[in-house]
């Protein structure tokens, strides 16, 4: 076969001319693809993100450890400076860590994230000398970790081809993170002594209602079928 | 003797060498590729039992790049690299630890072999007395034919002779040095792939006819390719540059073998550079015009005296006190900015003629093709590079951006002058 533009002999079952890109077609020849000269093509290989990582991290490091000097030289010891640190290592974990690792798979960061943050709550709660971390902060991080982390396994493991389950997921998930609420209206009265003025009833009912919506959409096939076709992007 | 107390062998960087560790990108590296086609398909297990067996022939080509506190060196592999399946793209640029750990490729697909070398081991001819070494072991494991060791094949018991772990540029630098060539050349351009793929463009085509044509102009076939590869180059920037008064100067890179010129068998880099090129200011030039000035350009500088004046300043730089307690982080930065000042911008395009592959005749009925496949330049899209065997020459021309111009105009070139061409490609 030839390039009817170029005049050169082309390989075998090639669809177009390697030099100027015009379609190859004989409506007569039916030729057998001789073997490519290179395996396919398989789109572009992974690229280090190291050399870009590397400078967030300066960047990360610059404030904290400006803020740390100018406090130690100021107050002798680390006061505010603490909060800033804090934060910006919180921050950094949660933002940055995944990206050092090829595969980043949430069922594992997200737990990882909740430690940060339930250390960094205690060492806010230690550094102003009160008690609030283990009757408060400890049991809402930890619900906050269980309906997380629960989503995340389910949403990565169990949704499958069966792509409608998401729905069940986050439908439970949402009426989970209410009655979440309202732990968290108890634990405030445990904690603090603060009382009881059902606020928490407010986002139940919301999200109980939203989840219950997700779960009818899930299981209403139509339903589904219809706001999909409604609203799909 | 037990493997694991053999004393590895190291060595100095050649002089040619010194500058492709610096001028090293991360997404680029000068390397250059040797493949081998057979009639059969490559048995990988009995590729891996010949390289086990040539590697320990070539200290000096199966090594890896360390660095010193001053200099980068050699270092023989401590066991010979493992042979890998050939990937999507040919010549992946090899990294800093890449490099570091071995500087050659040897790969298989289908019935091709291939090995990819990193410039700083070896140039063309000792990567291709590598390759025809390796072939021929393969072929004699795995064929059971007897191949002797003749037109390049080494014997892989013997001990490698010190003349070939010898840097040749050393002892034929003169104490002459030539000024460097004028940078303002015409440099291609385009939009550049944005994946980084490589595309390996190979044109057929009948040496027979080349070389009639070549004869009839009065040139050898590298000038006739050099001359068509110019009419190319000029062809593309009247295109781009319509106004006369602005074009560049078109000037093409030659690789020499100096052991043609001053002997040795060194299998380290001897190789120095010839530019030739016309200036189209000066008008329009017709192929057989190109042919003429090609041929007498050629005839000028390639002799002993005249190459020996283009490498001695390098040389010089090198045995400079000065420039040798420089540590080699320091080194690496002078030398990329001279690698980017003069080591390409001297010429549009590179073309490097490895010439008629000769091969025992016990050995040709199994070898289909011979290539050679040079990598682009680092900050130019193409390179050019032929070989013939057995009555047929392959031009791969290579390209890491996405238009085809260069190659279209040479083989649409040869197709008018009535040369057949066909083409292959490893387009997406």
């Amino acid at each position: 076969m030839y390039c009817v533009k170029c005049g050169v002999s082309l390989q075998k079952g090639i669809q177009a001319c390697p030099l100027c890109g015009t379609r190859v077609f004989h409506p007569d020849i039916l030729e057998d693809a001789d073997p490519a000269p290179y395996p396919p093509y398989a789109g572009d290989e992974t690229v280090s993100h190291s050399g870009a990582l590397f400078i967030v991290s300066v960047l990360f490091a610059i404030p904290l450890v400006l803020c740390l000097l100018i406090d130690l030289q100021l107050h002798r010891s680390v006061t505010w400076s603490g909060y800033v640190a804090g934060g910006l290592l919180l921050g950094y974990l949660v933002l940055c860590l995944p990206l050092w690792f090829q595969r980043r798979n949430p069922v594992a960061f997200f737990p990882i994230d909740m430690a940060g943050v339930a250390l960094f709550l205690l060492y806010l709660c230690l550094k102003t000398g009160e008690r609030w971390f283990l009757p408060f902060a400890l049991p809402v991080s930890g619900g906050v970790l269980l309906i997380g982390e629960t989503v995340l396994v389910l949403l990565r493991y169990a949704v499958g081809s069966a792509r409608h389950r998401w729905l069940y997921i986050v439908g439970g998930a949402l009426i989970a993170t209410g009655a979440l609420c309202v732990l968290i209206e108890f634990l405030l009265k445990v904690a603090f002594g603060a009382g009881m003025r059902w606020w928490s009833l407010y986002p139940l009912v919301a999200l109980v209602l939203l989840g219950i919506m997700l779960v009818v959409i899930g299981v209403c096939r139509p339903l589904r079928e219809s706001l999909h076709k409604r609203f799909f992007i | 003797m037990d493997p694991s107390q053999h004393k590895l062998r190291w060595m100095r960087l050649d002089n040619a060498a010194l500058i492709f560790p610096a001028s090293l990108r991360r997404h680029w590296s000068n390397l250059f590729r040797i493949s081998f086609t057979f009639s059969d398909p490559v048995d990988p297990a009995r590729l891996q039992q010949a390289l086990d067996a040539v590697a320990p022939r070539f200290p000096s080509v199966c090594v890896r790049v360390r660095g010193g506190a001053f200099w980068y060196y050699l270092e023989e592999l401590p066991r010979p690299p493992l042979v890998a399946p050939d990937g999507w793209q040919p010549l992946r640029p090899m990294t800093r630890g890449d490099i570091r750990k071995c500087a050659v490729r040897v790969l298989y697909y289908r019935n091709r072999m291939a090995v990819e070398f990193f410039h700083s081991v070896t140039d063309g001819t000792g990567g291709m007395i590598f390759a025809k070494s390796l072939a021929a072991e393969y072929l004699r494991r795995h064929c059971g034919v007897s191949i002797p060791c003749t037109c390049g094949v080494r014997d892989p018991a013997q001990p490698p002779p010190a003349a070939e772990l010898v840097d040749s540029f050393r002892a034929h630098a003169g104490p002459v040095a030539a000024p460097r060539d004028d940078r303002n050349v015409y440099r291609l351009r385009g939009d550049p792939e944005p994946d980084r793929f490589l595309h390996v463009t190979l044109g057929i085509l009948d040496s027979e006819a080349l070389r009639s044509r070549a004869k009839a102009l009065g040139v050898t076939l590298t000038a006739y390719l050099t001359a068509l590869l110019l009419h190319s180059l000029l062809e593309i920037q009247a295109q781009d540059m319509p106004r006369r008064k602005r074009r560049k100067p078109v000037k093409v890179q030659i690789p020499v073998n100096l052991r043609r010129l001053y002997g040795g068998e060194t299998m380290r880099n001897f190789v120095a550079v010839a530019n030739v090129g016309v200036d189209p200011r000066m008008g329009d030039y017709t192929l057989a015009e190109l042919a003429q000035i090609v041929h007498h350009q050629m005839q000028l500088a390639i002799t002993a005296k005249n190459m020996s004046a283009i490498f001695t300043p390098n040389v010089n730089s090198e045995r400079n006190p000065l420039i040798k307690i420089i540590p080699l982080c320091v080194k690496n930065l002078i030398l990329r900015i001279v690698f980017d000042r003069v080591g390409e911008s001297v010429a549009t395009v590179c073309l490097s003629n490895l010439g008629e592959v000769t091969l025992p005749e016990e050995m040709a009925p199994y070898v289909r093709r011979v290539e050679l496949v040079l990598g682009s330049q680092a900050s130019a899209p193409y390179n050019v590079s032929v070989t013939s065997w057995q009555g047929r020459t392959f031009v791969n021309v290579v390209r890491n951006t996405r238009r085809a111009r260069l190659e279209e105009q040479l083989f649409t070139q040869l197709v008018r002058l009535g040369c057949r061409v066909s083409v292959e490609s490893n387009e997406k």
